[in-house]
């Protein structure tokens, strides 16, 4: 009973050319948000062929990732230059995109087509599955006819969201395919589980968005309030709840401002170095400087340790409320499995500093002999896959609570659904 | 059988649609239920199938209580609107086989639904047509095609031949007729006076949610129904 009301489903999407109509469209989407994202990525991938330093300058920085091409996140932010001198790091400039509108408009990759667009369509398949039907009569048919109201709302939930499913996976599989041909983006094979990972979780929280659309279809008697529903509840899922949840976020984990942060370290190379002209000038020998320059470097490791506390924190309890929201969850968990996350970024920082900390001898070595020394390459750690998922199980346990919650709405409100 | 033991119905609104209805229609029986717009004609169908629950008493298919056992009562029972609505895309063949199949009458090919469309007077060139194209006599039609495939012992009809043309109502009510002579129980909801007079086996007359008449074929043949409908309808006016 369950097979033969999702069939009709099916068929239904395919009478009315919704299934072909959203396969077009979502080929359309697909394909361009990949040429433009490649494009970007490849005018990063040559900025960082010019910045990327030789062996003799003590400089950190990390080649885009092929990854950004289906979710940017803050690979931007990512490809800046970290400068190892004695006084501290010089972070460099974000690397221009090729694209400066990215700045004012969303970036079009694949996340933003799964997360905002495609959750959109979600709801547009889902609001009217039950209201729809009541409002149409067909409704009262079916429940006469012997069928349960939990296979109602099974088979019309299985076959709705096939119907819209389907179209989606066949483009993005085309596409997939088509990646290297047309595009010439190569992957490597963690590459390709990473994709294959952040594609199934895209599945999952799209599926989620269609049990919220199909939960409100059993809320309401009218279609065209449904749709009202549905459509603001669309807006608070994407749009709210994450934005909001950052803003509150700041209000709740106090991070201190930047300026405070670089007059400190200000502070400490200016009363370190006083220290270091003084104890010359009573005429103390040896490596007065080098010393107060590793002391500098330490207490500035101190305040560097605390700003990355504070951020963490910050990072930590918008993730927290952020994932009250399936957008929110997906959007975390998904940048991580792609590595452009707050997580990763964080870590490449972790990086620099463990790098600095290493060619710092160095660099006072090349300054003192004044001459030119080889530094040893920078590597930039990632997280396994296995790591990221092990990581990020509190992200996709947020998405699979919110879809199970609106899936016992759905059955709750069917039970009681006046059919008259 | 159909059974309405005590049958009432109160809405949250506080309106009583349907006030301590007791009533048996008994297998091979068409009983027409009259009466104006909201008198609880439609509630006590709805009772029958579910759609909504009894404030009190129990309303019972082939002895099963249909609040306890809605899906083994509903097994029993089959049901045509007023409007029948139903899958515009789909052909009537199409919609035939989708109901039949809720219905748990998995065993039937495209012949068996010809065959049925054929005995409810649906011409040969609809029955692989889209529904949308359909006019309501049409409709009707499939609809009644939707129950005799579902071969329930019990047909609940709601008003089904309202807005039909009075050649579509007589082949309507004349199928009903051969559905009476298969043993079939059939309890209809109506304002048309004369065909319930011509057709039903009892004709009920309910007013404000309470049955306040029943009359046999045999009485009605020395009454004039309409003149006691209308007496009614006055009385309780005057009341």
């Amino acid at each position: 009973m369950i097979w033969t009301i999702a069939r009709r489903e099916i068929s239904e999407a395919l009478f009315t050319g919704r299934a072909l109509l959203l396969f077009v469209i979502a080929l359309a989407l697909l394909g361009t948000g990949l040429y433009v994202m490649d494009r970007d990525y490849d005018a990063r991938r040559a900025n960082y062929d010019v910045i990327r330093p030789d062996p003799t300058q003590p400089i950190a920085v990390a080649p885009p990732s092929p990854l950004s091409v289906f979710a940017r996140g803050l690979d931007d932010a990512m490809g800046r230059s970290f400068e190892v001198s004695v006084i501290g790091i010089d972070i460099g400039g974000s690397q221009a995109s090729a694209n400066p509108l990215f700045g004012l408009f969303p970036t079009p990759d694949w996340l933003y087509l799964f997360r905002v667009v495609f959750a959109l369509v979600a709801f547009l398949f889902g609001f009217d599955l039950i209201c729809g039907d009541k409002e149409r009569g067909t409704l009262k048919l079916m429940v006469s006819s012997g069928a349960s109201r939990g296979a109602i709302a099974v088979g019309k939930w299985l076959g709705g969201w096939l119907a819209f499913l389907t179209p989606i996976a066949l483009a993005t599989a085309l596409w997939l395919v088509l990646a290297r041909p047309v595009f010439g983006i190569a992957l490597r094979g963690d590459d390709w589980a990473r994709i294959l990972a952040f594609l199934a979780l895209a599945a999952v929280y799209l599926s989620v968005c269609y049990a919220i659309a199909v939960a409100i279809s059993a809320l309401f008697h009218r279609s065209g309030t449904a749709l009202v529903a549905a459509l603001f509840t669309w807006v608070v899922v994407v749009f709210v709840i994450p934005s909001f949840g950052v803003l509150a976020a700041r209000q709740i984990a106090h991070v201190r401002p930047l300026a405070l942060v670089t007059a400190e370290r200000s502070r400490i190379f200016g009363s370190e170095m006083m220290r270091a002209y003084e104890e010359r000038r009573a005429g103390r020998t040896g490596p007065v400087f080098q010393e107060h320059w590793a002391e500098m470097h330490r207490r500035g490791e101190q305040v560097s340790d605390r700003v990355a506390g504070e951020l963490g924190a910050l990072a930590r309890t918008s993730a927290s409320l952020v994932r009250l929201s399936p957008a929110g969850a997906f959007d975390g968990l998904a940048t991580r499995m792609l590595g452009t996350s707050v997580v990763d970024e964080a870590r490449l920082k972790r990086d620099v500093r463990r790098y600095t900390g290493a060619i710092l001898p160095l660099v006072f070595e090349s300054r003192n002999a004044g001459a030119e020394v080889e530094y040893p390459a920078f590597t930039e750690s990632r997280a396994t896959l296995g790591r990221v998922l092990a990581d990020g199980r509190a992200d996709l346990a947020a998405i699979v609570v919110i879809g199970a919650l609106a899936t016992l709405v759905l059955f709750v409100a069917l039970n009681r659904y006046d059919i008259r | 059988m159909l059974e309405a033991i005590d049958l009432t119905k109160r809405y949250e609104d506080g309106l009583l649609a349907l006030d301590h209805l007791n009533l048996t229609v008994e297998p091979g029986e068409i009983f027409c239920l009259l009466g104006a717009n909201g008198a609880g004609k439609t509630t006590t169908i709805n009772l029958f199938f579910d759609f909504i629950v009894p404030t009190d008493g129990s309303a019972r298919i082939d002895g099963i209580e249909v609040a306890r056992e809605p899906l083994a009562a509903k097994r029993n029972a089959a049901y045509v609107s007023e409007n029948v609505m139903l899958y515009g895309n789909f052909t009537a063949r199409q919609n035939l086989d989708f109901f039949a199949q809720l219905s748990g009458r998995r065993e039937l090919g495209r012949e068996d639904y010809y065959m049925v469309l054929r005995r409810v007077g649906l011409q040969e060139k609809a029955f692989e047509q889209r529904v949308k194209t359909f006019s309501k006599g049409m409709r009707q039609k499939l609809g009644i095609a939707i129950a005799i495939v579902k071969d329930a012992p019990n047909v609940l009809l709601d008003e089904p031949t309202a807005g039909l043309d009075p050649k579509a109502a007589a082949e309507f009510m004349a199928l009903l007729g051969e559905l009476r002579g298969e043993g079939k129980t059939i309890f209809m909801s109506t304002h048309d006076i004369f065909r319930a007079k011509e057709h039903a086996d009892r004709v009920g007359i309910m007013k404000e949610g309470r049955l306040v008449m029943v009359r046999t074929r045999r009485e009605l043949a020395e009454e004039d129904l309409e003149r006691l409908y209308l007496d009614y309808m006055e009385v309780e006016a005057a009341a």
